[in-house]
């Protein structure tokens, strides 16, 4: 029990300590900003838990695999926010932010909190769980750190945001899959097989798929949702920047 | 009839057309679950079909159904169903097991060709 509550701790919560280590890594992210904003998470999973028996059995079974693409979809949507003229729209920047750690937060640490819960209603010694909770979360902490410092002194602003953009994309793909899984899209074509290189199942594929989206084995519907996900906000990066630059110009000549 | 009604009846149409006939003609394959346990723990479907997997969890606790090979994730709460569609797969073994009790519930989807399916059935 202790291996498996540190395995699932991982699977299921190392997205959001990433999320969290990214976005302090971005200009203009306090940590009480994304302090508060992880207070508001935990409320909401504390508060959705009890539905989610309900949810899930809307549109025949299918219900929590839509409530995660909705909230998935919710965090790209704050990723478009947040790379959208960051520096004037300030009441945009928050609430892409706020989207960003609700969307990708709620459905990983719902997921988590089923197999926590279940095991801590089943087992009248909940020592291992606790444990296996602890130890998960001190790599969970470890890794994120890692990251922050990598982002924020070996790599430019650009860059940054680049991961960012790419991380949060990893995470809208799931769509795919959710949505392929509930057969809402056509029939998943794979693409290629990587699994004797780097399989799922492996730390390695755990720990990228947590961050960049890798999948063994893609299908069509899978890339193409996430290199949608990945560029539309990189072009509006792009075309907001321009546009401020030119409006600085416009305001020096005057 | 406006453009933008006609359009619309078009896609509706076309999406209709396209769901509606999979949709029936998917085979169904029940897997209960038991004192984490699966019942029957190997499913043989044919290839290259897409096929409607259907877990009935009896225990009074979730499991949460997951395979790497087949890309499929689910969570089946305590004393409820859930489905899954899987496919259309290349011939092979697809192995499948509950993440909560990844000790004792063990399955695989077996995925033959037509043929064999007909025999094995």
């Amino acid at each position: 029990m202790l291996i498996n509550t540190v395995v699932l701790f991982l699977r299921d919560t190392l997205p959001i300590f990433l999320l969290i280590s990214v976005l302090l890594a971005l200009p203009r992210v306090s940590t009480l900003a994304v302090a508060w904003r992880v207070l508001l998470l935990v409320l909401l999973a504390v508060f959705t838990y009890p539905q989610l028996g309900l949810v899930s059995q809307l549109s025949e079974g299918a219900g929590f695999e839509y409530l995660k693409s909705i909230l998935f979809f919710i965090a790209w949507l704050g990723m478009c926010l947040v790379v959208l003229l960051p520096s004037r729209m300030s009441n945009r920047f928050s609430l892409g932010l706020t989207l960003l750690v609700i969307g990708i937060g709620l459905p990983n640490s719902l997921h988590f909190l089923v197999y926590f819960v279940s095991e801590l209603s089943r087992n009248s010694d909940s020592t291992l769980l606790l444990l296996g909770t602890i130890i998960g979360l001190g790599i969970s902490i470890s890794i994120a750190i890692l990251l922050n410092i990598l982002l924020t002194h070996f790599v430019s602003k650009r860059a940054t945001y680049f991961f960012a953009t790419t991380f949060v994309a990893a995470q809208t793909a799931n769509i795919a899959l959710l949505l392929e899984q509930t057969d809402t899209f056509p029939s998943p074509r794979q693409l290629w097989d990587s699994s004797t290189i780097i399989s799922d199942n492996s730390e390695y594929g755990h720990l990228l798929n947590s961050l960049v989206g890798y999948e063994a084995t893609p299908s069509t519907s899978y890339l193409l949702v996430f290199f949608f996900a990945l560029i539309v906000p990189n072009l509006i990066a792009f075309f907001s920047s321009k546009k401020r630059f030119s409006d600085e110009i416009q305001e020096v000549a005057q | 009839m406006t453009t933008y009604s006609k359009i619309s009846l078009f896609c509706f149409s076309a999406l209709c057309a396209f769901y509606t006939p999979l949709a029936f003609a998917l085979p169904e394959v029940v897997v209960e679950i038991k004192e984490h346990l699966f019942f029957p723990q190997e499913v043989i479907v044919p290839a290259g079909q897409k096929v409607k997997l259907t877990f009935v969890n009896f225990d009074d606790t979730p499991e949460e159904i997951d395979s790497f090979s087949l890309n499929r994730e689910k969570v089946i709460f305590a004393k409820s169903r859930g489905t899954i569609f899987i496919g259309p797969l290349k011939a092979g073994e697809y192995p499948f097991f509950g993440e909560f009790h990844p000790n004792s519930a063990v399955g695989k989807v077996v995925v033959k060709s037509k043929e064999d399916t007909l025999d094995a059935n």
